[in-house]
């Protein structure tokens, strides 16, 4: 493998693989962190330079993290198609990213050459492209899904409903879904993260969806975001669940922190498959994000979009129903500003739906970073009009009990018809019987919780 | 669709049609919704519904095992059980111009708290000793969390030449994300602090406050003048909601193999939320129980 090129008139020698992923990358505050960042910009054009002529073969036998000691690269490496692999393995990321691109090239074509690849190759092809590449590129790929509904199809934008309360309120909780549903909020998940992670706070925050849900017919899916290991004990005392949450980290170390493993995200998956309340088959809902391996210290020196696809990598083996990064949560020692945040907002994006993935965005900010609510609503345009699966939808984007920004209902309501798009079917036809839609368009009655007391 | 999924909806059909026949459904629960009445299902559907649950071999499916759902009041009773901005109205798909002015409003705020200093005043008026990280700027300090966990060599050799040594109790308030917090905060609540341990015959170590400074720096303090207890007061996170909002932590700090989870905290505080006047007694209490059983943490309280 060749690491060495010259940018005018200078040479450049990298040690390895890993630094030339690393210094590949547009500039983020966490790469710099881990002091693994190119130094400025002509190192990193050399660094491109450098992997535009790799292998897809070499990125394959340089993961991220030990095949011996680490079970996340044996999961990723044990997952891929070895047809697909030995028909694309001399490929290099060049090659590949021109594949991607080709106007020959279907989104069905490209996910079925991600079956070949390890999260390096895909992360590797993602550091080659422009903001626009990635927008395009994805555009090109659909990942539909099933639950109780149908998640993913073209022409659709769905939304997860987050009814956060500050204190678990059951009431609380209903006041911001019943306003959120009748904007068409919702219609891929009501999901709640919930105060206390503890079982009889997943069931009360569960039991009161199930009984709304399926007392209005609403055809959607429910979910209460505690941590995997709660939520299975509360499905084993009969809590009704229609899809279970976990976080993802890239690395065994780094899921080690979250509390998780391999062998218990199967667990979780048999379990919710056997015993929750929707059909499936697609039935884990997974987040990630840039950053977490590093701040978990478990990126074995790699550099975080690397460590993010590795997140795909790990979530694909379980076909999850929706899959999103949250990409400005983490803070600004990861992603400093609006920019870094967008950037890694359609790379994720692109990374995820390369891999096959479902792929949604929590397109958001914290107030320690450098970004607003411009930031918030252009990223949310790019990523829509990428054909982002869904986003997140709460009152004013007004995160009550996390603290930070989100997209709001009204945000979702103005990308639907900026871009003409609709909710799932089966939640458009529920709108129409409520009233509260008419030909893909919002009605009089919509923005109001009335509709349902 | 499969057979699971099928039954699922025959049910929610089911649940419709039954609301829609006058007197109420099969169960003879409470009288359903209005609005289910009004806009519920179509006649067509009762008949599909009907039809598929033939097909399936199982007859009319029995009524539905979940009682309607009923209010627990108006839209005033459901807007008045939260914080959140709801019921705001729109202009067209956007906000009202007052509505987004005020979140523009309560972001400045927010802002302003990460970015402020704690008041000079405070500091001098509660006889503070300040100190200052590692980190040399506000932006220095957002990018590298590690310059915000030590003391600068000039700060550390201020406690290791001017603190009380081996105190019982060590205080120390952190600005971390918001400094505001610290100067709304601490003139409520320091001398009550104060007043309530001397009271309890506490031996106090001299007082710190910590510009540019996260939760571990503190740590570092403790360490260096050989205090028991570790009491830290530090600025949360802002959120749009307030950004006057402190943590308390409590630490008991002789302690081996020291990790995260030895930590009581305390946090929320602030005039919409644990009112400091409430947060005094609570923190009290942590430090006494801490120098009583000699450890803090999750296994202190299990």
């Amino acid at each position: 493998m060749n690491l060495t090129t010259q940018v005018r008139g200078r040479h450049y020698t990298f040690r390895d693989l890993k630094e030339v992923l690393a210094k590949s990358n547009e500039r983020k505050s966490g790469d710099e962190l881990a002091g693994v960042a190119a130094q400025n910009d002509t190192e990193r054009v050399a660094a491109r330079r450098v992997l535009a002529d790799v292998r897809m073969s070499e990125l394959r036998e340089s993961p991220a993290a030990p095949f011996e000691t680490d079970e996340v690269t044996r999961l990723i490496q044990g997952d891929v198609d070895a047809t697909v692999f030995a028909r694309i393995r001399d490929w290099t990321v060049a090659q590949m990213r021109e594949y991607v691109l080709a106007q020959t090239t279907s989104g069905e074509d490209i996910v079925a050459v991600g079956r070949g690849l390890t999260s390096e190759c895909i992360a590797a092809v993602s550091k080659l492209m422009t903001n626009l590449d990635l927008v395009l590129a994805a555009s090109k790929i659909r990942v539909v899904t099933h639950a109780n509904t149908t998640l993913g199809l073209r022409g659709r934008h769905s939304v997860r409903l987050q009814p956060n309360s500050t204190t678990d309120d059951p009431d609380a909780i209903l006041a911001a879904a019943m306003e959120g549903l009748s904007w068409g909020i919702g219609d891929c998940l009501i999901g709640v993260n919930p105060v206390t992670d503890t079982v009889e706070a997943t069931r009360a925050i569960l039991d009161m969806l199930h009984e709304f849900t399926r007392s209005w017919g609403i055809p959607t899916q429910h979910c209460c975001l505690a941590h995997v290991t709660t939520q299975m004990e509360a499905l084993k005392r009969g809590c009704p669940m229609d899809v279970m949450f976990q976080s993802l980290a890239g690395s065994e170390l780094s899921c080690c922190a979250f509390g998780i493993n391999n062998a218990m995200l199967a667990e979780a998956t048999a379990m919710i498959s056997e015993m929750g309340t929707a059909p499936g088959p697609n039935l884990m809902y997974f987040e990630t994000g840039q950053g977490s391996e590093l701040s978990s210290g478990g990126h074995h020196g790699s550099d975080q979009v690397v460590m993010e696809a590795r997140c795909y990598g790990l979530a694909r083996h379980y076909q999850p129903f929706m899959v999103n990064s949250v990409v400005g949560f983490i803070g600004p020692e990861y992603l400093f500003d609006g920019k870094q945040v967008a950037r890694a907002g359609i790379e994720d994006h692109f990374m995820g739906k390369f891999h096959g993935l479902p792929m949604g965005c929590d397109v958001c900010y914290t107030n320690h970073m450098e970004a607003d609510q411009n930031d918030l609503e252009n990223l949310a345009i790019l990523l829509a009009t990428a054909g982002c699966n869904f986003f997140m939808g709460l009152a004013m984007g007004d995160d009550i009990m996390l603290n930070y920004q989100s997209t709001s209902f009204h945000d979702n309501a103005a990308i639907r018809q900026l871009l003409n798009l609709r909710p799932t079917p089966e939640f458009e036809a529920w709108m129409e019987r409520m009233g509260l839609m008419k030909d893909g368009r919002l009605t009089s009655l919509a923005g109001d919780m009335r509709v349902f007391l | 669709m499969d057979e699971r999924e099928l039954r699922e909806l025959v049910r929610a059909v089911v649940v419709g049609a039954m609301s829609e026949a006058p007197g109420g459904n099969a169960t003879g629960a409470a009288v359903p919704p209005p609005a289910f009445r009004e806009r519920g299902v179509s006649p067509e559907d009762i008949k599909l519904a009907k039809k598929a649950a033939v097909w399936m071999g199982g007859g009319i499916p029995t009524p539905p095992v979940l009682q309607l759902w009923h209010p627990a009041g108006d839209r005033s009773y459901y807007l008045g059980k939260t914080p959140a901005r709801l019921g705001v109205g729109s202009a067209g798909l956007r906000y009202r111009t007052e509505t987004i002015l005020q979140f523009l409003s309560d972001h400045a705020t927010a802002r302003d708290a990460v970015a402020s200093v704690v008041d000079p005043q405070v500091v001098a008026s509660l006889g503070l000793v300040p100190l200052v990280s590692a980190a040399k700027d506000r932006t220095q300090f957002l990018r590298r969390p590690d310059l915000g966990r030590r003391l600068s060599d000039a700060s550390r050799e201020i406690v290791q030449k001017q603190a009380i040594r081996g105190p019982q109790v060590q205080f120390v308030a952190v600005d971390g994300l918001s400094a505001t917090a610290l100067s709304v905060n601490l003139p409520q609540m320091l001398p009550l602090l104060n007043k309530e341990l001397a009271a309890a015959g506490v031996r106090m170590g001299t007082p710190f406050v910590v510009s540019l400074g996260r939760v571990v720096c503190a740590d570092e303090i403790a360490r260096l003048t050989g205090a028991e207890v570790l009491c830290l007061l530090v600025g949360e996170r802002p959120g749009l909601r307030t950004a006057e909002s402190m943590g308390a932590y409590v630490t008991y700090m002789k302690v081996r193999n020291f990790n995260e989870a030895m930590r009581n905290v305390i946090s929320n505080i602030h005039s919409g939320g644990l009112p400091p006047a409430e947060a005094v007694p609570a923190i009290v209490q942590n430090v006494l129980r801490a120098l009583r059983d000699k450890r803090t943490g999750v296994d202190a309280n299990g």
